[in-house]
């Protein structure tokens, strides 16, 4: 778990990462959560219901525990250990979204949500047709007192969202409270190269492997890479991600330095 | 472009001993917005000037459609493209690896807007000074207004970067350095009118400007004379680079 400083006196925050379909970046987006959280030093945990492959758990391994989420015995797991000085982020498999917001009806935490004992975030990543808006007014009706978030993720494609606007628009009008994200497009071979590598985003940036030892990723790649990332945790300030979970005010981490590579760079060039 | 320094992912810092440890060198881009003003005679021109005080650099042909610059420096020009990623990552990744010696790029005006792009996306200037590199721009002037617009843009976007306005006389419409193109962290570099006779000679394939000038002469000759001036501008560009390590050393303290 991370070993970040802790923060007193903030209520415990869940954030849900999720969408009823697949292959919308559910775990990109949650990537780029946790990269924020380090990056602002908020202590945080997260869970993976892709069980038992575990794809988030990949990326960050240290931090992250597979589950799943309609099995009590999990439940326990995620919200009997819930704690004020964490983040928990949960990356839920796709369609599993419904049935993890009814679990969390039942076992009362929406209800914990409504009184102000606990923040609640949903992440809900939107795909390209009009099934997604349909889902969205669905799920609407679980988040009183929580903060909703239509996430449209470009990383993967650039065909996204071409829904008649006036359509988009009458779907979106209904839900008053939910706020808008955009998550830009990632050059392929970049979000390629970081998918190989198995490391965090900002792992990546700071060409370091998965074990800390130094990397040789692209300096084109990586630069690529940081522009993006910047522009995913512009979007989340934006929204006052930081002030949701009780840090008042970004306060970014750098990267670990890197380390040099120079007589494998200089082959390169060679 | 994100305003706040302090709400970005960072470069990462040099943390290592070796990076940037050797000595520094410059990566100079030769460039303008638009086409026919005498680039590449210009980046022929820096090349050769290394080459004749027997020093190393190696140059990128930035420059597909027609790579000129590799006709005439065989053996130097390495052809470079930016049109796609894997191009980009060829030339960047080669360009950001200090290897002690200048790197020079003939970027052709149609690859002008998507070069400086990339290097601002990338953050090229700020990790290559990480480095010990400099980010030396040459920019061949031209009296038009796009030239002149352009060339702001990139005062504007780059404020790190050595900015050298190149004023061209062989071209017609060269404009004037001073007014439209200041220059920052060097003097313009002047390139006088070409003799007829000379142009024949270094525009002939296969003609090394530096072979030449590193034959011995007993007297100059016309393109001792034509190289002299610009060739002072370039060793005045390296001695301010140089120097710049030096500054915080004359800096008078409160």
């Amino acid at each position: 778990m991370s070993k970040t400083t802790q923060i007193p006196f903030a209520k415990p925050t869940v954030i849900l990462i999720g969408a009823d379909k697949g292959g919308v970046g559910k775990t990109t987006v949650t990537r780029t959560l946790l990269d924020y959280f380090a990056a602002n030093e908020i202590p945080h945990r997260a869970f993976d219901t892709e069980s038992p492959k575990g794809t988030l758990k990949r990326f960050h391994p240290d931090v992250t525990d597979i589950v799943d989420v309609t099995q009590a015995r999990d439940q326990m797991k995620i919200f009997d250990t819930i704690n004020a000085a964490e983040v928990t982020a949960i990356d839920v498999r796709a369609g599993l979204l419904s049935d993890t917001l009814t679990a969390l009806s039942d076992i009362g935490f929406l209800e914990g949500v409504q009184d102000g004992t606990f923040n609640f975030a949903l992440f809900h990543i939107l795909g390209p047709s009009i099934a997604s808006l349909e889902e969205i007014a669905e799920i609407s009706g679980y988040l009183t007192g929580a903060q909703h978030f239509l996430v449209k993720n470009f990383v993967n494609s650039t065909t996204f969202f071409e829904w008649d606007p006036r359509t988009y628009n009458s779907y979106f009008k209904k839900l008053s409270s939910a706020q808008e994200l955009v998550i830009p497009k990632l050059n392929e071979i970049a979000c390629e190269q970081v998918e190989l590598a198995g490391v965090p985003f900002a792992t990546f940036v700071a060409n370091k492997k998965p074990d800390g030892a130094d990397a040789e990723y692209s300096f084109v790649l990586r630069g690529y890479v940081r522009h993006w990332l910047n522009n995913v945790w512009a979007e989340y300030d934006r929204v006052g991600l930081a002030d949701l979970v009780g840090k008042a005010q970004p306060a970014r981490k750098e990267v670990e330095p890197r380390q040099p590579a120079r007589k494998e760079e200089e082959q390169k060039v060679a | 472009m994100l305003g706040d320094d302090s709400a970005r992912v960072a470069v990462p810092e040099a943390g290592g001993a070796n990076i940037g440890a050797g000595a520094r060198s410059p990566v100079i881009v030769v460039c303008s917005p638009r086409p026919r003003v005498g680039r590449t005679l210009v980046a022929r021109l820096l090349v050769d000037y290394f080459l004749a005080d027997g020093r190393a650099v190696v140059a990128f042909d930035a420059n597909p459609n027609d790579p000129v610059l590799s006709d005439y420096l065989p053996g130097h020009a390495i052809p470079a493209t930016i049109a796609d990623t894997r191009g980009q990552m060829a030339l960047f990744d080669r360009l950001i690896v200090n290897i002690g010696a200048p790197k020079v790029i003939d970027l052709a005006a149609e690859q002008f807007a998507q070069f400086f792009d990339i290097m601002e996306e990338i953050d090229f200037v700020a990790e290559a000074r990480q480095r010990s590199i400099d980010t030396v721009i040459f920019y061949v002037t031209e009296d038009h207004p796009k030239s002149i617009d352009a060339y702001h843009r990139i005062l504007a976007r780059f404020p790190k970067a050595t900015v050298v306005p190149v004023h061209n006389e062989i071209f017609e419409n060269a404009g004037v350095t001073g007014q439209n193109h200041p220059a920052r962290g060097a003097m313009p570099v002047h390139i006088a009118q070409l003799p007829t006779l000379l142009f024949g000679v270094i525009y002939h394939p296969g003609f090394s400007i530096a072979d030449f000038l590193r034959r011995p002469s007993e007297f100059p000759t016309m393109l001792h004379k034509w190289t002299s001036q610009p060739f002072i501008a370039f060793r005045d560009l390296e001695l301010r680079l140089a120097m710049a390590d030096f500054l915080p050393l004359f800096q008078l303290r409160a």
